[in-house]
């Protein structure tokens, strides 16, 4: 079988490589562009875990970007390593996440949804009155990180994470169970799935990658205020970017993010007044002819593609 | 009659006004195919929901091989070996056939589980469509992909709501082969919910017959089919059971 070939981990292996020799070897424009893009893969593939996979549609997984930041940034005002801060953001985002979900998993739909968003916005106005700890509205300053290269690498090992454990998530029963809520959450039950528990695995995995990619970036910034640490745009666009290329599949959030990412990029470049207009209306298009997304749509294409030739060959066949 | 596998003592069911389940009780025989039958409403389906877990009963009692199961989770029921399906049919409709069976269950490595699966596949005779989508199935075959799922969980206990229920005969009689075969290969014991008459008839060693939330009548097929009492709540007169009798096929 092709599938087990070792040249299957070539392209992979080569973009890798790539993405590795970017911040040493093009210009600081482009690092900075692939880094951002390099957080937006993060997120999506944590938005994708609980929302795509387990069918719980969040608009407030921001929360835990907000405490990935606001932990780096206390713990490397403190003195600490700034990786470590992340680190132990992302374990008290993860802890965090089992405590919320035992409350918030309960809600279903747009329930949850909306109880998200409103969660993320109590956790931008407790930032905003906890002043002795996180300083409030006048937020907190960091020394500048003087190279980008580590929070770059940093970003980089998080999303390469993100995409292999998707892809193993996959394959794996785990994931399989996953589905299982996500289309039916009392026929998964009847099966003996413990869904509760489930779904705080995926809430969990899903709050600690997003609340990494949060202190890495916090840390780049070198700057956190409850604005900057809870933007309900930056969770509409992690939304948007694996609702693009493919809720629920392993390649869906890095067609997503890298595609919408550079779309953005380049339409805020060239055209500034009109950057969100066109962007808008790329959006729509998008969600009027592929709603599934991009990378569902297309394999259905290819799918179908490789029927036809099949049979065409067979009717060949069959002639000669 | 066999020791019971499931025993069901005194079960009051209230919701809000309604009073579903009023003082049910019934035994199932271990490794016996027994029908529930009775007119819509009369609480086969809440029935079920009682005993899996999925509503807890107000008093009474569901014991489980010998074992007080009265209000256990449904997945802790799952796992004890009581399996079911659904009325309206809840496949998972975006995965493959295969991936539907291969969720469950817990105590199996995947390759015996994959082993597992083809051969209930091929059982119910959908190991043709084992990649297929699960939502872009027929009506018929939905429900036989929920109908082997059950077995994916080796259960003891399988309840079957109206899973003959608007397929063809063709159909209904490759269920009625499965469920034969399993209870005579495995030691399965089935209670089936059905109104196709003819089906339970012909599978059924017991009929429990309900009507207003209790037990109107119990016996084997025969029986129950000459029973006045049955007769009267299902339709008020026998003439009228044949129409529907026929009609229902």
């Amino acid at each position: 079988m092709k599938a087990s070939s070792p040249f299957r981990f070539w392209p992979g292996a080569v973009a890798v490589a790539i993405l590795v020799a970017v911040p040493f070897v093009a210009s600081g424009y482009i690092t900075a562009l692939t880094l951002s893009l390099l957080m937006y893969v993060a997120l999506a593939y944590g938005w994708n875990l609980i929302s795509g996979y387990t069918g719980y549609v969040s608009f407030g997984q921001v929360a835990f970007f907000g405490v990935g930041g606001y932990t780096c940034a206390i713990l490397a005002k403190a003195g600490m390593n700034w990786l470590v801060g992340s680190l132990i953001g992302g374990v008290i985002a993860g802890l965090l996440a089992v405590v919320l979900g035992l409350v918030m998993l309960r809600l279903k739909g747009a329930y949850f949804a909306i109880g998200m968003l409103g969660l993320a916005q109590l956790f931008a106005a407790v930032a905003g009155a906890l002043k002795r700890v996180t300083n409030g509205s006048t937020g907190i300053f960091l020394p500048p990180s003087l190279s980008l290269v580590p929070v770059y690498l940093a970003l980089l090992s998080l999303a390469l994470t993100a995409v292999v454990g998707t892809a193993i998530l996959h394959r794996s029963t785990f994931g399989l169970r996953l589905m299982a809520i996500r289309e039916d959450e009392e026929a998964a039950e009847s099966l003996g799935i413990h869904t509760t528990v489930y779904k705080i695995i995926a809430f969990s995995i899903s709050a600690v990658v997003i609340a990494l990619a949060g202190g890495v970036m916090t840390w780049y910034i070198s700057f956190i205020d409850p604005q900057s640490a809870f933007p309900a745009a930056l969770n509409l666009t992690m939304v948007i970017m694996a609702v693009f290329g493919g809720p629920g599949t392993v390649w869906g959030p890095l067609v997503g993010a890298s595609t919408l990412g550079i779309i953005a990029e380049l339409l805020w470049a060239n055209y500034p007044g009109l950057y969100l207009v066109i962007y808008g209306v790329i959006l729509l298009l998008i969600v009027l002819y592929i709603p599934q997304g991009v990378v569902p749509s297309l394999s259905k294409l290819l799918r179908r593609r490789g029927a036809a030739e099949t049979v065409r060959k067979g009717r060949r066949g069959a002639v000669a | 009659m066999p020791e019971p596998l499931l025993v069901v003592r005194d079960v009051e069911k209230h919701f809000g006004g309604v009073h579903a389940i009023q003082g049910c009780s019934f035994e199932v025989g271990a490794k016996t195919i027994t029908g529930l039958v009775g007119p819509n409403g009369c609480g086969k389906t809440t029935m079920f929901n009682l005993i899996t877990g999925t509503f807890r009963p107000d008093s009474g009692a569901v014991i489980y091989a010998g074992r007080d199961v009265t209000g256990l989770r449904p997945h802790v029921m799952a796992q004890l070996g009581v399996a079911r399906t659904y009325q309206l049919t809840r496949v998972f409709k975006s995965m493959s056939v295969l991936q539907n069976l291969l969720t469950v269950p817990f105590d199996q490595s995947s390759g015996e589980r994959k082993q597992w699966a083809v051969e209930v596949l091929a059982a119910v005779g959908l190991a043709e469509e084992a990649d297929a989508t699960a939502g872009d199935l027929s009506f018929g075959d939905q429900k036989l992909l929920e109908f082997a799922r059950v077995f994916m969980l080796h259960p003891k206990l399988v309840l079957l709501d109206e899973i003959f229920a608007g397929i063809s005969p063709a159909l209904q009689e490759r269920q009625m082969r499965v469920i034969r075969d399993f209870r005579a290969r495995l030691g399965v014991t089935f209670l089936v919910v059905d109104h196709t008459m003819r089906v339970i008839m012909n599978l059924c060693q017991e009929v429990l017959v309900m009507n207003h939330g209790q037990i109107l009548a119990q016996g084997a097929p025969a029986e129950i089919s000459r029973n006045d009492r049955v007769i009267e709540a299902y339709l008020g007169n026998r003439s009228a059971m044949k129409g529907v009798d026929h009609h229902r096929d």
